[in-house]
């Protein structure tokens, strides 16, 4: 058994040996990896410790007003992690993945052998994880410092809508590089687009309302509509970027 | 004596025909493939093996000389209305191919649409082999500027295993460990982008004009490095250029290239004999001569004048001097490369 | 990502959590003759209320904690201003029963032992790894 486990190990350590090089060489480079991590987190907390009470003199219940007060704490946490993510996906990764297909790096590393979609899957995934993992920090951050209780199934959901949200704009930063490749009107057309359709293109809204804003009566079967939505979403984009991906040629 | 051991190692590879003796020298292998020797002076140097020892290398340096290299079905690319290959028609199983031609005659496209970078508009190209074998060095790489020289080489030693060759490359190729690739010149650049044909055990190497930027003695040195590393693993080499004596140095075949055509095919294995090339000031007078000692000459019409292409012959040193005891002068004499004489008149001068 | 940027990055983030402490304070105007609540976050240990007048009032204060309401300070009586400490992070919900206010300053401030536990903590961890680091080099 424990050969199995070793064989496994040393397989999954040598399989895509040249791409995971790759995306280190092209992308991960000059601390993006703790960038990720640190300031879309540090930006939500920010927006989380700046946000603003209000005074009531209506009669609501007090229940229904620190629930209403909580899921704005956690709304204008999560708007700071999007700024954040949106601002370093269009600033960093976006002219990143240009200026290496036009430079010919990235034509360097697919022409020694690393496959351009297995190049493209590992940077997604680098790029989810490590934002995930800031998402994960800042959670924790307003938990504990902020004092915001949550249950596990809340966290594990909003977790999934936030990662889901993340992938979408990533996508959309991916298949907006490879229509229009320019270093400079790519990223500002992102980041125009992302300030238009925040609240829009916000796929698990519904996620985010049934459980920060019981007082909309989210039903389950919108819950379910909403990440379906998103997933068939997520899927298309994906789908669609490694179309015109594999399509685009490469300089070397 | 070194054993054969390297070629027994690709078991997994179900295509590749394995050695199983470890008791043939590499040199017969060496001789077998140049077909250097004839096949009676061979089997007689290697008299102690066994005939099915012997009939073993045999089939398999025919399997491994059979192996396609590469092939091209009518393969059409253009780049906005300009084409790069005109409906190009060519298979290969050479061990060794060189690329020669013109600027933009498309050779760097023949190299990107081997490798996939970019798609033929018509036609298919076959070219299969895995990512471990294969090192390409392209004529402009752009290696990760901000890795230092050692993290370059753990790079490739992760990718590709070990160097087999127990050489400094720091201290030989003047590269400090620590500095970074993008402040390197253009030179010890160029050097650190053929590190990797060192790494490993290399099947088939690409190179796009892999020693510009070079100093002559880096070149010489480069070259002869990679030739070793060539022969040691008997790989197979794709080599575009402008030089003659790189493609000489490298190529069984040279494929002329111009202008998205594919001109002539021109085999290197077969012995040419040497000739030289010589012009002097009196063209009847040194004829004369020629014809007196029995020399056989050939008379080219050149942008320079009228040149004799003789083959190398004792007798041409005794024409020579008695020409020059006439007061007369020999403008020049240059040996012609294999290359340049097949190439006849298009590179002649 | 290496062992050595992992232990930066938490140091990093344990001074982000001092941020709290340097949040400036609030005024909340108040409209007059109404039930008056108000719901704020604190994520400092003292909190510090200032009326803006020179007058007494009477506050309730709760605390939500996992959907039910606790209330820690019924009827408090106090003038100018009310100093409270060792407050554990949270929702907390002021009501105000005197009728007679127009504004009041809510100021956070203060940071908990534990986080400075923290910051010293990675802060001895990082240096430890920066100097072995530094050997290896050497």
């Amino acid at each position: 058994m424990f050969t199995g486990l070793h064989n496994y190990i040393q397989n999954y350590s040598e399989s895509d040996k040249f791409e995971k090089e790759a995306v280190k060489a092209l992308f991960f480079k000059s601390y993006l990896k703790e960038i990720l991590i640190l300031v879309p987190m540090s930006l939500g907390f920010l927006f989380f410790l700046f946000t603003s009470s209000d005074t009531y003199t209506s009669g609501t219940s007090i229940v229904t007003q620190f629930e209403l007060m909580r899921s704005r704490l956690i709304f204008s946490f999560l708007e700071g992690v999007f700024v954040g993510i949106t601002v370093i996906i269009a600033m960093v990764q976006l002219i990143r993945w240009i200026s290496s297909q036009s430079d010919g790096s990235f034509g360097y590393w697919v022409g020694i052998g690393a496959k351009r979609e297995k190049i493209l899957r590992h940077t997604l995934i680098s790029t989810i994880y490590f934002s995930t993992l800031g998402v994960i920090i800042g959670f924790i951050l307003v938990f504990s410092i902020g004092g915001i209780s949550f249950g596990s199934i809340e966290i594990l959901a909003l977790l999934i809508a936030t990662v889901s949200n993340i992938i979408t704009w990533l996508l959309i930063g991916l298949i907006l590089s490879q229509f229009i490749q320019n270093q400079v009107l790519t990223p500002i057309l992102f980041l125009f687009l992302a300030a238009t359709n925040l609240y829009a293109l916000r796929p698990l809204s519904e996620v985010y309302r049934y459980f920060l804003a019981p007082q909309f009566n989210t039903t389950i079967n919108s819950l379910m509509v909403g990440i379906l939505l998103s997933l068939l979403l997520n899927i298309l984009l994906f789908m669609s970027t490694l179309w015109v991906h594999k399509r685009s040629e490469l300089v070397l | 004596m070194k054993g054969f051991s390297y070629l027994v190692e690709d078991e997994k590879d179900s295509k590749q025909l394995v050695l199983k003796t470890s008791k043939i020298p590499v040199s017969l292998i060496i001789d077998l493939i140049k077909k250097d020797k004839t096949f009676h002076q061979i089997k007689e140097q290697y008299s102690s093996l066994t005939e099915v020892e012997f009939q073993e290398t045999l089939d398999f340096i025919k399997f491994e000389n059979e192996r396609l290299l590469f092939a091209f079905d009518s393969v059409q690319k253009t780049y906005r209305n300009v084409v790069a290959l005109k409906k190009l028609t060519y298979k290969t199983s050479a061990r060794s191919i060189g690329l020669f031609g013109r600027n933009g005659s498309g050779k760097s496209t023949l190299i990107k649409l081997l490798l996939g970078l970019i798609k033929p508009e018509s036609g298919s190209v076959t070219f299969n082999y895995s990512t471990q074998d294969l090192r390409v060095v392209p004529d402009f790489p752009k290696l990760p500027s901000h890795y230092s020289v050692n993290k370059w080489m753990e790079t490739l030693e992760n990718l590709y295993g070990l160097p087999d060759i127990n050489v400094d490359f720091e201290g030989l190729f003047d590269l400090k460990g620590d500095e970074l690739l993008g402040e390197l010149s253009a030179g010890r650049y160029r050097v650190a982008a053929l590190l990797p044909i060192f790494y490993g055990k290399p099947k088939i190497i690409i190179l796009d004009e892999p020693t510009t930027f070079l100093d002559a003695v880096m070149k010489d040195l480069v070259l002869t490095l990679i030739k070793r590393q060539v022969e040691k693993y008997q790989s197979k080499v794709i080599i575009a250029s402008h030089q003659i004596d790189e493609i000489n140095l490298f190529s069984d075949a040279v494929l002329l290239l111009d202008d998205g055509l594919l001109l002539a095919e021109i085999p290197m294995t077969d012995d040419i004999e040497t000739k030289y090339s010589i012009r002097v000031s009196d063209t009847m007078e040194f004829e004369g001569v020629l014809k007196k000692n029995k020399i056989k000459y050939e008379l080219k019409e050149t942008r320079f004048g009228f040149m004799f292409v003789t083959p190398l012959n004792t007798k041409l040193w005794t024409a020579t001097r008695q020409y020059l005891s006439n007061e007369k002068m020999i403008y020049s004499i240059k040996k012609i490369d294999k290359l340049q004489e097949k190439l006849g008149g298009i590179i002649t001068e | 990502m290496r062992y050595k940027n992992i232990v930066l990055v938490l140091f990093i983030i344990s001074i982000i959590t001092f941020l709290p402490g340097f949040k400036p304070s609030q005024t909340y105007s108040l409209v007059p003759s109404t039930p008056r609540s108000i719901i704020f976050d604190v994520t400092s240990p003292t909190l510090e209320l200032t009326l803006s007048q020179n007058s007494g009032v009477s506050i309730n204060l709760s605390y939500y904690f996992g959907g039910n309401v606790v209330q820690i300070k019924q009827n408090l009586n106090f003038t100018n201003s009310l100093v409270l400490d060792n407050l554990s992070p949270g929702l907390y919900y002021l009501q105000i029963l005197s009728s007679n206010l127009n504004e009041i300053t809510i100021g956070n401030s203060g940071i908990y032992i534990a986080q400075i536990g923290v910051f010293v903590f990675l802060g001895l961890l990082n240096l430890y790894v920066f100097n072995k680091e530094l050997k290896i080099r050497s």
